[in-house]
């Protein structure tokens, strides 16, 4: 821990304390949008109008309106798709992935990426289910039972992918979802209009921060980060394999999942930095967004794009090295042929351009680093289109070959989807705290550098409040104290525990490690009904698959076994993790009783800042052995700032 | 299905044959017994309600015997019972006989509750023997074009057929009162081939003394003019390419677009068939100025100007002892060669030269032919008995003589084709257009008549070997058209005559009235006749052609070699351009160049360089005082100094389809094209062409190997495979196709598309890459590209056992029939065109629009009942023509549980086979060792496409096997494959 609070330090600028934080994060929603936001949303309504035409004119013309023909059978659709699945890569990969890792640095950054991941995938999605040729039926890919009593053809990457980018949204989802309950908290709590607060409050679910809501929520959150890392991993490995199970030179390829994978970490980052560099520069939030996360990201791309880069080369290598006639003339023909700009546009925006992130002051200067991020957005569009067009163009026969272009309604489309995700990212910074607080809050805590508030605590009303002791017992919720730092909380926690007293509540507005051990929580079994989750999707996922292609509708497919349990493998794969992450979800709201949007706690004083910087411990009048007096001396011996009597 | 039903299960082709079963005539006979009016009682009422409409059945079927050709309106009641021999939602099959100037084809059509849907070779028929060509295959969809002609007009305003008759026979008999010598009314037609309808021309023209028949064969008429000057009488040349064993063509291409090319194709195709191995096959010599389909096959082929090929001819008449002949090419090889080669099957050669070359050249060629003694063995000559005609640039002199008052044009185009007459036309003050489109030349007439289809009229037609077949109606006129017989009968004061009446009361006196009926009925079943005396080939009295005075051929006549000059031929998708505006045909990729939708001129690469322009560049073409714009497109094997420009094109008014495609190279006097201009226009024209990548990039994808020389098979390929064998029906489906035998010609593409409803997409998307053909012909050039070999491989689905495509469907549109079919469900694909992706062969087609017309009635009813019609968003892809082998089990009885049954072997055609002139796709049960189909795949030479991506495909192809003579080097002796 040591090292990853000096990391805080660092990251973090002393000075800052839990309200001073939560409250520029929480107070961007809260102000009125400046006109430079009415501007840019104006532009991106428009050309997400842009997008619905094309979308509307591809639907009542057929995809014959794009560029695609035979051979180049797929075009911008899964280019586009490729890129945007990509792009949200980074998202899930800084949650998850560098949460399991600790680099508690990815707190400033993450809700961010998280949700860029969610309107990246949403932007992905868009294009497989355009680019079919009978939309009307694309319910064909679900198994649901049909009159025809036709299962969807399990072996198919396609169907793979729809799984996959299925669960990986909702995936995305829970998990961006979960980490904003205890912010929707604050928000709720400090929101100055109504609707704000009620909105809030009704997605907060009944989130107070209570020391089970934590234990509970802190292990889901670390579950799922669990969980999101292979499926990261899985869903552009699946996205590969659309091309790698292919028998089309230039798919036919086994590095293409790690590489695929790679490419969209680099394309993923090369995106945040993109959003993130100006966004900072706008709200003002240099000192939570600071160099060092701009260093870090840079590193990471450097790094991903090193491995980019080796896929090419192995891609490269390997055509030569097979000596099969149709791969070598492929790789031949990408880079010497008539898209040989694609190719070498690639190279230059992803391989050579990169390689300047090797000098710590350009990945320092946010300049520098988004022009950088510029010039791999591109190339990572460039790579997939040289991928999916450069391979099918010439293929085996050379009587079929033949060129692609996109049309006016490909790139209206694609340029759509551009501005169709500013317009999300501007509603997200608009509507949402676009920063973790609590995670920010997290930081600060664990860098050492907490409250001594005192002076803006001054002029609170709410401390020092003279207590309500006009309730009869019966109507008692129990006796709050409230305290200014952790540390007291656990103390107090911990004093309240050993005298024997078992209902007792600690709110906190931050996960505090050592609160459970204190209260002598025991421990979730969240885990364990994951795990069942998990298992139960799985098995039947995979028992489903057989069933379907064995029993109830077995078909020759390429001369392939009825079971062939390989195929099946992504699938189940997929149903695991999205069984075990619903189960979780459920498990949440259950165990927490959610939504839950009232509780007799919310009558205690000041009871608003136990999301923002405020620590607050209840012994409960439920609780056997509950005297109101002795509560009160017992709470008041505990030096907080202040012990009240709450009603029910 | 045609020649391949079972003997066992006879059908009859006519009405007039059904009268004749006994079955009809017995219950025709109970049906007007007496006691069935008798029966009075009211509980048989019941009974005689049904009698009753029994009777009206019968009334209707006699009904429509009596008219036979014309279905009366009574048909619209549905059947009450079903005709003898008619069987709901079964096809019915007519032999009939479709023309092209003087060819004639023998055909069987296919007709499904009235509506002819398929046409197929009669294989009966001497110049089908089964086959057809592209332009056959085309004629469904030529006869529901809805741009035909369906109004009479008179000056451009909607008449009648009665005022027209009127008119007509008031101008013909008006001459005849007026005693006018010689008559002012004459005649223009094209080639007629028909006895009936000369008999009918014959006897006009002794009822009007003086009238002249002009006739006008935009494609032929050198190659005629030359002839009759040999023969003194109009004569029809057929060959015998199965008795040649050496052939030498001048630019003759024997397999496009000639009287009996159907048939010469199949000849030469046997003549190098696999029989116990490739010891004895024939051999073809080509010198072509511009490559042709003929060209691609030719074991030596020459590319020679126009300038060099007629020298060639001349040396060769002169090494051959020909009187009058100078060799100007003592030292060359080739010729030195072809003449050894010549004189060594003399009496089993054949010479022959392109239809559009000089007089001159067919004087030399006959000569030689009568020198090597072929003429009566591999060449033979018939009369055409013809009355006397003349050729059309004596039209122009006669008006200017002021000698033509009225003109009677039938069936013919001349304004578009031959464009000196349109002033002339515009001087005649009476003019009758007969025709089937409201065309260029129906613009300048005073009346235009509406003609009735082949597939709509009764009429006859005489083969290039000198059958006679019949023609019989498959519909009643669509547009109410009147055929060209009946258009004469009216000029021969008989208005009243239908075409059956005219075509039966001519064969009636030909035959005699005793035996008339008999024959009449076996006639139109068979669909060819058993004429009394076959014409006699001309006798040939070789002192008279020696002593004619043969034009020298030489460089004086034809320009020097650094002049450009322009070579005419046919175009193989419009011909002529008559049929310019059908779909089917302008979509199909020229054999060579792949050109869809348009004409260009070819040029060479190097004379190409020279002029500075590419393909699709677009050129100004100058001969004397006509300049022509129009797009260049390099061919690989053209001429140095050369360009070919594709006749029928550029049509004015040809209809919604036709009309504005490409360029009319009949603007140019084809007499002059020894100084040809050409000049970049500085702009492109973007060409649709359907294959641009031409070479093979050193892969193995044509195998080519010669004959005579020792050929061990290579050991089959052991497939190992972790799977079992999946595939347990009885029988197996394979296809074998032979690179030897095809010829290119296009017709299995059309044929499928007829066959299986697959629709044209037009111009644009052709342009990108998005045509629909289920069997494609990949055409490849080999060698240098001055003088490349050229190969042709027909490539549909290849039915891979592992096909590559199915996996990767996620919603199992696409999977695999127990006998081995890769299957296409239509209503299950949501068009992910993945499948397409993972297709090595890339067979697979997407709708990428709707391009299925779904609007037009007319189109409706040329559509095969028994195949899908396919909607927007869904892959097809050849089927092996599941319908067929389907229906065929259903005949068998095989029930699909019991699968002992097998159906025959040969049995079951696709439509690409029983279409192929030269049978070069077979198809049957590869399970069965004894089937033709597996006796082909276990020769030597058989290979699979692709073989080492292991997707077993069921389709494989037989190298093709030249045989150059090892006295010639050249580039085409070359094996690519050993």
């Amino acid at each position: 821990m040591s090292d990853a609070s000096s990391i805080s330090a660092i990251l973090t600028p002393r000075g800052q304390t839990y309200a001073s934080v939560t409250d520029r994060i929480i107070g961007v929603p809260q102000q009125r949008p400046t006109r430079v936001w009415f501007a840019l949303i104006g532009i991106a309504l428009a050309g997400t109008m842009m997008m619905l035409t094309a979308i509307l004119w591809l639907v009542y013309w057929g995809v014959g309106v794009w560029g695609i023909n035979i051979p180049v059978g797929w075009g911008f659709a899964i280019i586009n798709f490729v890129w945007w699945i990509g792009i949200g890569h980074a998202g899930t990969f800084i949650s998850a992935i560098l949460l399991l890792a600790k680099q508690r640095w990815r707190n400033s950054i993450n809700r961010f990426a998280e949700a860029m991941t969610l309107f990246a995938v949403a932007n992905a999605g868009i294009f497989p289910l355009l680019h079919i040729g009978r939309i009307q039926r694309f319910y064909y890919l679900f198994p649901y039972p049909s009159t025809t009593g036709i299962w969807p053809q399990w072996r198919s990457p396609l169907l793979w992918d729809v799984f996959a980018v299925s669960t990986y949204g909702t995936v995305s989802l829970m998990f961006w979802y979960i980490g904003l309950i205890p912010d929707l908290a604050t928000v709720r709590d400090s929101a100055k209009q109504r609707w704000s607060r009620l909105t809030a409050g009704i997605f907060a679910l009944g989130w107070r921060g209570e020391a089970r809501q934590w234990q509970r929520h802190q292990m889901l959150y670390l579950i799922f980060a669990g969980l999101a890392t292979p499926l990261v991993l899985s869903v552009h490995s699946i996205v590969s394999f659309d091309f790698a199970t292919g028998i089309v030179p230039g798919w036919h390829s086994t590095i293409f999942p790690p590489y695929f994978v790679a490419g969209a970490v680099f394309a993923g980052f090369a995106m945040v930095s993109t959003l993130v560099i100006p966004i900072r520069k706008i709200y003002g939030m240099e000192d939570l967004i600071t160099p060092r996360h701009l260093d870090n990201m840079g590193k990471i791309i450097l790094v991903t794009g090193l491995f980019v880069s080796y896929g090419y080369a192995s891609d490269i290598f390997m055509a030569y090295f097979s000596g099969e006639t149709a791969e070598v003339y492929m790789t031949n023909n990408r880079m010497f042929g008539p898209y040989a700009y694609i190719f070498w546009g690639a190279i230059l925006c992803n391989v050579i351009v990169p390689q300047v992130l090797w000098v710590r002051s350009i990945r320092m200067n946010p300049i520098t680093l988004f022009i950088v991020s510029q010039f791999i957005n591109v190339g990572m569009w460039y790579e997939r289109y040289m991928i999916v067009i450069t391979s099918l163009h010439r293929d085996y026969l050379p009587s079929s070959w033949g060129m692609y272009a996109g049309t006016r309604w490909d790139w209206m489309l694609y340029i759509g989807t551009m501005f169709f995700f500013m317009f999300c990212v501007l509603m997200f910074i608009k509507l949402l705290p676009m920063i973790s607080a609590f995670e920010i809050r997290e930081l600060l805590h664990h860098a050492h550098a907490p409250p001594s508030d005192e002076v803006c605590d001054k002029d609170d009303p709410g401390s020092n409040l003279p207590t309500v002791l006009l309730l009869r017992p019966e109507d008692l919720y129990g006796t709050v104290a409230e305290f200014d730092t952790p540390e007291r909380l656990i103390d107090a926690a911990a004093r309240v525990t050993a005298d024997g007293y078992s209902e007792v509540r600690a709110y906190a507005p931050l996960p505090l490690e050592d609160l459970p051990e204190a209260l002598h929580l025991p421990p979730t079994r969240m885990p364990t009904a994951m795990c069942i989750g998990g298992i139960i999707g799985g098995l039947s996922a995979f028992a489903f698959q057989t069933w379907a292609t064995t029993i109830d509708y077995p078909w020759n497919i390429g001369g392939r076994p009825n079971f062939s349990w390989p195929s099946f493998v992504p699938l189940t794969f997929e149903l695991t993790i999205l069984g075990a992450s619903l189960t979780g979800m459920v498990t949440l709201l259950i165990r927490n009783r959610f939504p839950q949007l009232y509780h007799p706690i919310s009558h205690t004083p000041n009871f608003e800042r136990a999301s923002r910087d405020r620590f607050f411990l209840a012994i409960e009048s439920a609780d056997p052995k509950y005297n109101r007096e002795t509560a009160r001396t017992l709470l008041e011996s505990l030096s907080p700032m202040a012990v009240s009597e709450v009603p029910k | 299905m045609g020649n391949n039903a079972p003997p066992s299960r006879p059908f009859w082709r006519s009405l007039d044959e059904l009268v004749g079963t006994p079955q009809f005539k017995a219950w025709a006979g109970d049906e007007f017994a007496p006691e069935m009016f008798e029966k009075k009682t009211r509980a048989e009422m019941g009974a005689s309600r049904r009698e009753m409409l029994k009777l009206a059945a019968a009334s209707f079927v006699l009904a429509s015997l009596a008219s036979c050709s014309r279905a009366p309106e009574q048909e619209l009641v549905p059947y009450v019972h079903t005709p003898a021999g008619r069987t709901p939602a079964r096809p019915q099959h007519f032999a009939t006989t479709l023309t092209r100037g003087r060819e004639s084809i023998g055909v069987i059509v296919t007709s499904n509750e009235g509506r002819p849907t398929k046409i197929e070779g009669n294989p009966k028929h001497p110049a089908s023997l089964g086959a057809t060509d592209t332009f056959a295959q085309a004629e469904v969809l030529g006869l529901c074009d809805p741009d035909r002609s369906q109004a009479v007009l008179h000056n451009g305003q909607v008449a009648t057929w009665d005022a027209f008759s009127r008119e007509l026979q008031q101008r013909l008999s008006r001459n005849q009162q007026a005693q006018t010598i010689p008559s002012t009314a004459h005649l223009l037609t094209g080639p007629i081939t028909s006895p009936s309808m000369l008999d009918q021309i014959t006897r006009l023209m002794a009822k009007n003394p003086g009238m002249k028949w002009y006739v006008h064969d935009p494609t032929g008429e050198k190659a005629a003019i030359a002839l009759r000057s040999m023969f003194k009488q109009d004569v029809q040349p057929s060959f015998d390419l199965a008795a040649a064993r050496v052939i030498v063509s001048f630019d003759c291409d024997l397999f496009f677009g000639i009287p009996g090319s159907v048939r010469y194709a199949r000849d030469f195709a046997n003549g190098r068939r696999y029989t116990h191995g490739y010891s004895s096959v024939n051999r073809l010599y080509v010198a072509e100025p511009s490559p042709t389909i003929t060209g691609s096959k030719a074991d030596h082929r020459r590319i020679a100007r126009p300038t060099e090929l007629a020298g060639l001819i001349e040396s060769l008449a002169a090494r051959l002892g020909i009187t009058g002949a100078v060799d100007t090419l003592k030292d060359d090889a080739w010729l030195n060669a072809v003449a050894k080669d010549l004189e060594a099957n003399a009496g089993h050669s054949l010479i022959v030269a392109g239809t559009g070359w000089a007089v001159a050249a067919h004087h030399w060629v006959v000569q030689m032919n009568a020198a090597l003694g072929n003429i009566g063995k591999t060449v033979s000559f018939r009369p055409s008995n013809a009355p006397p005609s003349i050729d059309l640039a004596s039209l122009i002199t006669d008006v200017n003589a002021h000698k033509v008052e009225s003109l009677i044009i039938l069936d013919t185009n001349p304004v578009y084709d031959a464009p000196a007459i349109t002033t002339a036309l515009a001087n005649i003050p009476w003019i009758a257009h007969v025709g089937l489109y409201n065309d260029e030349t129906a613009a300048k007439a005073t009346w235009h008549v509406p003609m009735a289809h082949t597939l709509e009229s009764w009429g006859d037609a005489t083969a290039f070997d000198g059958t006679v077949s019949a023609i019989q109606p498959l519909i009643a006129p669509l547009y109410g058209g009147k055929s060209a017989m009946e258009v004469l009968a009216n000029a021969l004061g008989e208005p009243l005559k239908t075409d059956y009446d005219l075509v039966s009361d001519y064969w009636r006196r030909v035959i005699g009235p005793a035996s008339f009926d008999a024959w009449w009925r076996t006639s139109l079943r068979e669909g060819v006749m058993a004429t009394p005396a076959p014409a006699a080939p001309v006798a040939f009295d070789q002192a008279s052609i020696r002593g004619l005075q043969s034009t020298r051929l030489g460089q004086e006549t034809l320009g020097t070699n650094e002049q450009l000059c322009a070579v005419f031929r046919p175009s193989s998708g419009t011909y002529d351009g008559r049929y310019a505006n059908n779909a089917w045909l302008q979509e199909l990729p020229d054999p060579i160049t792949k050109l869809t939708w348009d004409n260009a001129a070819w040029l060479s690469e190097k004379t190409a360089r020279h002029f500075n322009v590419t393909t699709g560049d677009v050129v100004r073409i100058r001969i004397a005082s006509t300049t022509v714009e129009a797009p260049v497109i390099i061919v690989p094997g053209q001429a140095e100094f050369t360009v070919t420009l594709p006749l029928g094109y550029g049509r004015t008014k040809a209809g919604s389809v036709g009309s504005g495609v490409g360029f009319n190279a009949y603007a140019f006097d084809q007499e002059m094209a020894f100084d040809v201009e050409l000049k970049p226009a500085g702009r492109t024209f973007p060409l649709a062409i359907t294959q641009e990548h031409s070479t093979m990039e050193g892969r193995d994808i044509f195998r080519t190997l010669v004959a005579n020389t020792p050929h061990e098979k290579e050991p089959k390929v052991v497939h190992l495979s972790m799977y079992p064998d999946r595939l347990q029906a009885k029988q197996q489906w394979g296809l074998s196709i032979d690179l030897t035998s095809c010829i290119g010609c296009n017709a299995c593409t059309i044929a499928c598309q007829s066959e299986n409803n697959i629709p044209t997409v037009g111009k644009e998307e052709v342009k990108m890459g998005r045509e629909m053909h289920w069997i494609r012909i990949d055409r490849y050039f080999e060698g240098e590209p001055e003088d490349p070999a050229i190969h042709h491989q027909p490539v549909p689905c290849m039915h891979c056992e592992q096909a590559p495509c199915e996996p990767v469907c996620p919603v199992g549109a696409t999977q695999h029939s127990q006998d081995g079919l890769n299957e296409m469900v239509y209503n299950r694909c949501i068009g992910t065109r993945y499948c397409s992706n993972n297709c090595p062969y890339k067979v697979r087609r997407f709708n990428f629009f709707q391009y299925t017309d779904r609007e037009t009635e007319s189109r409706k009813i040329s559509r095969n009942p028994q195949v899908t019609v396919r909607s927007r968003g869904v892959i097809e892809k050849c089927t092996y023509c599941v319908q067929r082998i389907r229906n065929a089990q259903i005949d068998a009885d095989i029930d699909p549980d019991r699968p002992t049954q097998s159906v025959a072997d040969g049995v079951i055609q696709t439509a690409c086979q029983q279409v192929c002139p030269t049978q070069a796709i077979v198809f049957g049960d590869v399970a069965d060792d004894s089937s033709r189909v597996s006796k082909l795949k276990a020769l030597p030479h058989d290979y699979a496409l692709l073989e080492e991506l292991n997707t077993r495909p069921r389709t494989t192809y037989l190298a093709e096997v030249r045989n150059p003579n090892p006295e010639i080097p050249g580039p085409t002796t070359k094996e690519s494959h050993a």
